[in-house]
């Protein structure tokens, strides 16, 4: 008897599971929202994934001595462009941070309001 | 411990802020392929602006509705920032969880096959495990920290896979703050331990609760001379954690057990320390747990427990700390913060003026450092 493939092996084993024991907190004011952010999320890791892959291609073609054109960009260091990735993304994140921080801001209404005053700056 | 792991080049140690290089940690360790390793570099930059910023901006607005006198935890929801926070932190640990189980996931049988191996030739320590041994309720609840199937999954025979996770999963979590190997707390405990009884010949030591050993093996290198012992209900776990620490060359007694009711006999270690196992057990296992930990130390013998710093924090910055108790499956956490801990260790049989709580700084990059709770049994 031919032993079990590889593939029927691997079918053998249960998949694992996806769902952790224990209900999860609504931490957005829509349960669809944070299902959303969760493959945001993912989608932008599988951005990191390929532009590491990009740097590496390059990185070992320069190692090779192939001269790259200057459009090919630079092998930049890896943790630096995942940050730079993650800040790009999310960059509403930071935006939201600053507002918490400063403070809250005049109503724009009451901005146009006053602007328009005889007696207003 | 060395700084770069066994099996890892300079090179990948160099690159690797995430914690986690490309390649091996270790013989018995999962293969992190660099595409793997991308995935898990993009999580920790994610966590490095929760952490950042957004952190510091969620703090204040804590401090501010302490100041009026709301509680955060009523008034903070409304707010889109921590909305914002929570829900990102959470997607966060989802998915650094979920590539830490896949990059296992791809290679279980060979992590299976190759700690069986290491385990079959001769080498330092032991495994023992005892199937007899039931997982405690408090941990078969809900699985602590959103990790689906917890430290107990077990899917084919001699499976290691939630303790070759575990390893993954713990570094990316710290970082990479925390040491090479994870090691901080072992090394901050055993550190405290020789300051704490100067005078006790430290030969025998147990680790409780010690998934794959990670503390466990920092004790070996502080007391090379001294016999170590561990102990965790997982057995996955402890297979892993066995193999773990011969590939790493480190001689441990790993044998699968209930800290609530140890398996030796009375007055058999000179410490028994414990590495965040507190936090994950509950109000009416702390007691037994002292208790077993005063019954099998020699007279004289200290106790040392490692835990997250979770008390004595100001209102907000305890509100942010109970975070992971409401919104990550840490359903003892919060509770620990406001027991009497010196006072379960009295009721134990530890002398009060022997009990100790203080916060130790990390050995590594860990901020807050980390809470010790000791106590010593009479002479
Ligand atoms: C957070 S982990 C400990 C981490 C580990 N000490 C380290 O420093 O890396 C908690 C561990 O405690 C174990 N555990 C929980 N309750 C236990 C009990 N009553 N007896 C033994 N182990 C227990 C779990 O199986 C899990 O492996």
């Amino acid at each position: 008897m031919r032993a079990p493939s590889r593939d029927a092996r691997r079918r053998a084993i249960p998949p694992r599971p996806r769902a952790a024991l224990g209900a999860r907190p609504r931490l957005l004011a829509s349960a669809d929202s944070e299902v959303l952010l969760a493959m945001i999320v993912a989608l932008a890791a599988e951005v990191h994934r390929l532009e590491d892959r990009h740097d590496r291609l390059l990185a070992a073609l320069a190692r090779d001595g192939v001269k790259l054109p200057e459009e090919a960009g630079p092998a930049s260091a890896r943790a630096p462009r995942a940050e730079a990735l993650v800040e790009r993304v999310f960059r509403v994140f930071d935006e939201m941070a600053e507002r918490a921080l400063r403070g809250d801001d005049e109503p724009y209404p009451d901005v146009v309001d006053r602007l328009g005053r005889p007696e207003g700056p | 411990m060395r700084a770069v792991p066994a099996g890892g080049t300079e090179e990948a140690a160099a690159e690797a802020p995430v914690g986690v290089a490309a390649g091996r940690l270790h013989a018995a360790a999962p293969e992190v392929d660099p595409e793997e390793r991308a995935l898990l570099a993009f999580a920790v930059a994610f966590k490095g602006l929760l952490r950042g910023r957004m952190r510091d901006a969620v703090c204040v607005r804590a401090e501010a509705c302490v100041a009026r006198g709301d509680l955060p935890e009523e008034a903070l929801t409304e707010e889109p920032i921590y909305r914002w926070w929570s829900a990102a932190l959470r997607a966060q640990q989802d998915f650094y969880v979920d590539v830490t189980a896949a990059i296992v996931d791809r290679q279980l049988e060979a992590l299976a096959a190759t700690a069986r191996t290491i385990a079959r030739d001769p080498g330092p320590g032991s495994l023992t495990l005892d199937p007899s041994v039931r997982v405690p309720t408090y941990q078969a609840a809900v699985d602590i920290h959103c990790v689906p199937g917890s430290y107990f999954l077990e899917r084919i025979a001699d499976d290691v896979g939630p303790g070759a996770r575990s390893e993954l999963g713990s570094l990316a979590f710290a970082m990479g703050r925390h040491g090479a190997m994870n090691e901080d707390k072992g090394v901050v405990a055993a550190e405290f331990a020789r300051s704490f009884a100067p005078d006790l010949a430290i030969r025998r030591i147990l680790d409780l609760g010690c998934t794959i050993g990670m503390s466990t093996l920092a004790w070996c290198d502080a007391f090379p001379a001294a016999e170590v012992h561990a102990v965790d209900v997982s057995a996955p776990c402890l297979r892993y954690g066995h193999a773990r620490a011969r590939a790493l060359g480190r001689c441990v007694h790993f044998r699968q057990a209930d800290a609530e009711a140890l398996p030796y006999p009375d007055g058999s270690f000179d410490v028994v320390a414990s590495h965040i196992l507190l936090h994950e057990t509950s109000r009416a296992a702390l007691p037994r747990i002292f208790a077993e930990c005063h019954r099998v130390l020699v007279p004289g013998g200290a106790m040392v427990h490692v835990e997250v710093p979770i008390r004595d924090l100001d209102p907000a910055a305890a509100f942010l700390a109970r975070w992971d108790a409401w919104n990550n499956n840490e359903p003892f956490w919060g509770h620990l913060a406001g027991l009497d801990l010196a006072g379960l260790c009295v009721q134990a049989g530890f002398p009060q003026e022997g009990v100790v709580e203080t916060v130790v700084p990390s050995a590594h990059q860990k901020a807050g450092g980390w809470l010790v709770l000791a106590a010593r049994k009479p002479a």
